[in-house]
């Protein structure tokens, strides 16, 4: 608890920025400008598509900016607050809507300009529809860990208190999920 | 989990090997950066609501704090009369026990 590591030193900065928040909105516009990629890279990669990502990231922000008093530093970082907000708004919107099955990953738009051949561009885009395709397979507790792990870059721990798990157990689920979309790959593979 | 890893990839002979799978799904799963329309429409609107919510929170607290003022004020104006009849006995009682000098 008392490495006072990096993530130690953002849980403290995030907190004084929380305390200033409640009291002068110009720390929330900090908190925002410092969180927003994290929170709508996570909503994009459980929606797949920008239109709903944006609408849930504005949902997730307003909702934080409304119940901020809410928020106590009992140990839990702001930004897994504040991934647990997206991540409830995520579920609500599954829920509401029957779209689970119908995210449009076919007009996923490339995330990164690719100057390569116009096949090599096909190709990548190919692979990474397969993945994301696989990924929405898979239920919905690996698919936030896998998200929260490679496109959020965030440590085992710092995910178990997203997830409310343990290090460990999230290390485990991350091996179980990469095994699931292994399998699946290796299943793709085999039928073609 | 690497060796596990390996020898799960060598067992299925000529499919994607189970590192291959894991850079598959890192360079799939990158960050996104959200539109700078959106950020910036967001950051206003935050703005705008982030003004009138932590006002509006403030004059929560100045309403509770004057309720909570109200209640220790009429505490204290209560217990007044107790402070009153104290105060009498204990002057009663230093009185009874004033030791009056004798003149020799």
């Amino acid at each position: 608890m008392s490495s006072g590591g990096p993530g130690e030193k953002t849980h403290h900065e995030d907190g004084a920025l929380v305390h200033r928040a409640k009291e002068e909105r110009e720390a929330f516009e900090a908190l925002y400008v410092k969180y927003l990629k994290k929170v709508f890279t996570y909503v994009y990669y459980r929606v797949g598509n920008r239109d709903d990502a944006e609408d849930i990231t504005e949902s997730v922000f307003l909702h934080a900016l409304i119940h901020l008093d809410r928020y106590q530093d009992r140990g839990i970082p702001f930004s897994a607050w504040l991934l647990r907000i997206a991540h409830n708004l995520v579920a609500n919107w599954h829920r509401n809507s029957n779209r689970r099955r119908m995210v449009d990953i076919d007009s996923a738009e490339p995330l990164h300009d690719t100057s390569p051949t116009p096949e090599e561009v096909v190709e990548d885009e190919e692979e990474r529809r397969e993945i994301l395709a696989l990924l929405e397979t898979l239920p919905e507790e690996r698919q936030q860990a896998l998200i929260l792990r490679y496109a959020e870059g965030m440590k085992h721990k710092e995910i178990g208190e997203v997830m409310g798990k343990s290090a460990g157990a999230v290390k485990v689920l991350i091996h179980r999920s990469l095994i699931s979309l292994h399998r699946g790959l290796s299943e793709k593979e085999d039928r073609r | 989990m690497n060796d596990k890893g390996l020898r799960e990839g060598n067992r299925n002979g000529g499919n994607p090997h189970y590192r291959d799978t894991l850079r598959r799904v890192k360079d799939c799963l990158r960050p996104v950066e959200p539109g700078p329309e959106f950020a910036r429409r967001l950051e206003e609107l935050c703005e705008s609501m982030g003004a009138r919510e932590l006002f509006g929170n403030e004059g929560e607290i100045g309403e509770e704090g004057g309720h909570r003022g109200i209640i220790i004020g009429g505490a204290i104006f209560s217990a007044l009369p107790f402070v009153g009849v104290a105060a009498y006995a204990l002057r009663k009682h230093l009185l009874r026990r004033r030791v009056i000098p004798l003149s020799v």
